[in-house]
């Protein structure tokens, strides 16, 4: 017994340090920007008040479409991602030649950087000399302006972050998949059971958990998107600001209007909203 | 930078410099400012974008004795306007180093082909980018992308007789503004390009490969548009031109882009002053100007010599544009970036064909509200 606390105790010990170091890296961060949110910014020496607060939260013109678009974003980008992921996934899993071969050309667009994504993108998607308006042109389609419209920036950043993160979902699912016990299968095979029932009823519950946390990971990165809005159309999320995330809204606000204090409250509704985002995902999982 | 050597040799100072883009310099400097850190001693600024709130939030060394002590260093040589737009409160906080004019680039060959003129007037201009506007040639090019385009707008505000602050009230749905923002979205809209272009980069790049007629922009892209490793087009057939005008004839902007702070929590006050002298001294301004980047002082543009290896439509557009030229090129406010993305939203709409005097009148409120915002946090 006593031996056994002893040894609890040197375990307790020898763990404090990095509790203490990740509590700081993480806790002094949160407390700090809690605190900006209340001020004017980084020694200002400003009383507390709750003028930010007010400020953001009744910002209809930035703030809240900011808002509605992070969720937009990413709701769209991910529910597409899942089934494009998961359908591609399925028709992966059995051997066939060449199948390391897509794998790896699949791979691809995860391993390019957001800006190099961007990069390439916008040279291609360029409205007046990139190559797809130049192919649309060949078959009489007018010039669009992409990345460049201020009506089509939002849609057109959707299907870059699908572009590149479908391949993302497709690979974790292909590793879930290649874990699954092939007796029930064969079982629904003996029952009768076609491939679509075979899908429908077995393969995709018993793929359950790792969907769940393949979206988890994906949601929250999809919703903390920066970089490619970012290099694409630029600071403030394009003209009329038509393509501006949350993230794109705190950047403006501490980069651009050098309002630190304002900042920090969108950036503490953001650290909410994902926040909620994964408890929610997660909780909902583990019910069922 | 190789000239930085004799400083050192001369001064016996050491000097350590750091280079970042725009961008970055902006948000570097504006955090370690903002926290008083000590270990900078000078910065270059972009005085019509972070002058007023730098000099008013105290980020800027007070040099208003030391311009007016130094004989040799001639304050009164820098061009009045470069002057007022690093002078806050009748006192002086930057030593400006590079200034910039809004010109027309323009197709020799091209108009040449259609027997054109260069325009000198909005109404010309936008004869010559119809006429110009083909298949594979754009008319007319200009930044677009509302909050990058404001500069760029501002000469076509002051050709129309306008500008965005009148004795300090905002005046941005004047009939002039309403004119110039209708001109600026109608040439743009008609004859422009696909898309909003949001950098001068993009508009670079069109015009490299030949594919835009016309194009308005600060002076200094004339360098890229010309050098025969990049541009498909040849140098003889760029030319340059002041910017058209309007009722008030041709004003385009005439800035001073960048300047010299000093730190006020620098621990090296006077070597920090000493290095501003050195770089912003007529011998170095004549020997950048050289290079093709044009400084402030007027005794180096009255040098005939300084303005060697540009060709005459070039060099005349530019004593043209200093003599026009307006100070300013966006709000002069604190917030900059807000008052960008105020003024500039009438653009989008100008551009989008929709209604831009109720755009302007909308935009004249938030500016209105923006500048009150200002006046009582000064007091």
């Amino acid at each position: 017994m006593i031996r056994a606390l002893r040894m609890n105790r040197t375990k307790l010990i020898m763990i404090t340090p990095a509790v203490l170091v990740i509590v700081a890296l993480i806790a002094f961060p949160i407390i700090y920007t809690v605190q900006l949110s209340f001020t004017e910014g980084l020694g200002s020496g400003q009383a507390f008040s709750l003028d930010n607060y007010r400020a953001v939260l009744s910002d209809t013109g930035r703030f809240w479409p900011a808002v509605l678009r992070t969720v937009i974003f990413t709701v769209g980008a991910l529910v597409l991602q899942l089934v494009l992921g998961i359908g591609t996934a399925l028709l992966l899993r059995r051997p066939f030649r060449g199948h390391n071969a897509v794998k790896t050309i699949l791979i691809l667009p995860l391993v390019t950087s957001p800006v190099a994504v961007a990069s390439i993108w916008l040279l291609m998607l360029e409205p007046n000399l990139g190559i797809v308006n130049e192919v649309l042109g060949w078959f009489q389609i007018a010039p669009q302006g992409w990345l460049k419209d201020p009506g089509q920036a939002f849609p057109t950043l959707i299907l870059l972050d699908i572009w590149q993160f479908t391949p993302l979902i497709v690979l974790i699912t292909l590793a879930g998949l290649s874990g699954l016990p092939e007796e029930v299968e064969e079982a629904a095979v003996v029952d009768g059971a076609n491939y679509l029932q075979r899908t429908r009823h077995v393969t995709l519950p018993l793929l359950r958990n790792t969907i769940v946390v393949a979206a988890v990971l994906r949601g929250v990165d999809a919703m903390k998107t920066f970089d490619i809005i970012y290099a694409t159309v630029g600071p403030g999320g394009g003209g009329g600001h038509t393509a501006e995330t949350l993230n794109v809204y705190v950047y403006g606000l501490s980069f651009d209007y050098i309002e630190i204090g304002k900042a920090a409250v969108a950036l503490i509704a953001f650290f909410i909203m994902v926040l909620a985002v994964a408890l929610l995902i997660i909780r909902r999982a583990a019910r069922e | 930078m190789e000239r930085l050597s004799d400083f050192e040799e001369e001064s016996g100072i050491d000097v350590e410099v750091t280079q970042l883009t725009r961008e970055q310099a902006q948000s570097t400097l504006t955090v370690k400012l903002k926290a008083g850190a000590s270990d900078l001693d000078v910065y270059m600024y972009a005085p019509p974008q972070l002058g007023l709130q730098y000099a008013q939030n105290g980020w800027m060394l007070d040099l208003t004795d030391r311009v007016a002590e130094d004989s040799v260093f001639d304050w009164d040589d820098f061009m009045p306007a470069t002057r007022d737009a690093v002078t806050f409160e009748e006192r002086v906080y930057g030593i400006p180093t590079v200034t910039e004019r809004e010109v027309l680039f323009y197709r020799k060959d091209l108009f040449a082909a259609a027997g054109l003129e260069p325009p000198t007037t909005f109404a010309e201009l936008e004869a010559a980018a119809a006429e110009l506007n083909q298949d594979d040639v754009t008319g007319y090019i200009a930044r677009a992308e509302p909050s990058a385009a404001i500069t760029q707008f501002s000469g076509f505000l002051y050709g129309h007789g306008g500008d965005f602050i009148t004795d300090g009230e905002a005046s941005i749905n004047s009939d002039e503004a309403v004119a110039a923002y209708q001109t600026y979205g109608d040439l743009y809209r008609e004859h422009g390009p696909v898309g909003l272009v949001g950098t001068t980069q993009e508009l670079v790049a069109m015009f490299q490969q030949g594919s835009a007629a016309m194009m308005i922009d600060a002076e200094v892209w004339w360098g890229q548009l010309v050098d025969p490793e990049a541009s498909t087009i040849p140098a003889e057939d760029v030319g340059v031109a002041p910017l058209p005008g309007g009722s008030a004839g041709s004003r385009p902007y005439n800035i001073p882009s960048q300047a010299l702070g000093i730190n006020p929590d620098t621990s090296m006050e006077d070597e920090a002053w000493e290095f501003v002298q050195w770089a912003t001294s007529p011998e170095m301004v004549f020997d950048i100007q050289q290079s093709g980047v044009f400084g402030a002082r007027q005794s180096v543009w009255d040098d005939p010599d300084a303005l060697t290896g540009i060709p005459e439509d070039y060099r005349e557009t530019l004593l043209a544009s200093i003599e026009s030229g307006i100070g300013h090129d966006r709000p002069q406010v604190m917030q900059v970036g807000r008052a960008r993305d105020i003024a500039g939203a009438p653009i989008l709409v100008a551009i989008e064909g929709g209604d831009v005097a109720s755009a302007a009148d909308q935009a004249q409120a938030q500016l209105e509200a923006l500048l009150a915002e200002e006046r009582e946090a000064s007091e």
